[in-house]
């Protein structure tokens, strides 16, 4: 397994523990209190980057992994403009004709809920592509 | 874009150069086994540099190494 691939299970692992400490936590602390079990575990997340040359990944890849990187990179900017947009019309279809805003605690968990997504998914690719195959002229 | 296949002979000429491993090859180049692995099988096609690398690697030239083929 790669370092690049070894990168992606370990976010892959942060974020599935920041879920369970999320659902755990919720129930008990509230929303807000709640998401701050998910800032922890991206203290966690960031400490492989305490290994890298300037906490540079980048610096450890070949030419296919970082090629793997980019095109990763592009899927999960893909999923977060898919996210924004349906997420926009969910709510402005749930609310239309009516005075009801988007309340502003809930912006806080909504904006790191879809850069968990964007990351889970990039790692995902990182997985899949790994595997599957990439050549170099498809960026 | 024209479909097109890019074949080598990496593995052959591995076996060739005293049965060179993966791991030897990636080093000399400057990628990972995983590439060269990913090379082999076909399911990477190189920048023109590290094709350039590889050549160079067995004393061959790259056309030696890839070849092109329309499909």
């Amino acid at each position: 397994m790669s370092r690049l691939e070894k990168h992606a299970w370990f976010n892959i692992a942060v974020f599935a523990a920041a879920c369970v400490l999320f659902a755990i936590a919720y129930p008990r602390i509230g929303l807000l209190p709640a998401t701050g079990c998910i800032g922890l575990c991206g203290l966690w997340g960031l400490t492989p980057r305490l290994f890298y040359p300037k906490g540079n990944l980048y610096a450890f890849l070949d030419e296919r992994e970082q090629v793997i990187m980019r095109r990763s990179l592009q899927n999960g900017h893909a999923v977060f403009w898919a996210l924004y947009f349906l997420s926009g019309m969910l709510a402005w279809t749930l609310h239309r004709g009516s005075d009801i805003t988007i309340p502003a605690d809930a912006l806080i968990p909504l904006v790191v809920g879809s850069l968990i997504v964007v990351e889970v998914v990039r790692s995902i690719s990182v997985l899949i592509l790994s595997k599957t195959g990439l050549n170099h002229a498809e960026l | 874009m024209q479909n097109c296949k890019i074949n080598n002979q990496i593995r052959r000429l591995r076996f060739e150069h005293g049965e060179m491993t993966q791991e030897e090859l990636g080093d000399k180049v400057g990628v990972t086994r995983q590439t060269i692995i990913a090379l082999e099988a076909q399911k990477y096609y190189p920048s023109l540099e590290l094709a350039f690398r590889i050549a160079r690697a067995f004393s061959v030239h790259v056309e030696d190494v890839f070849q092109h083929s329309d499909g």
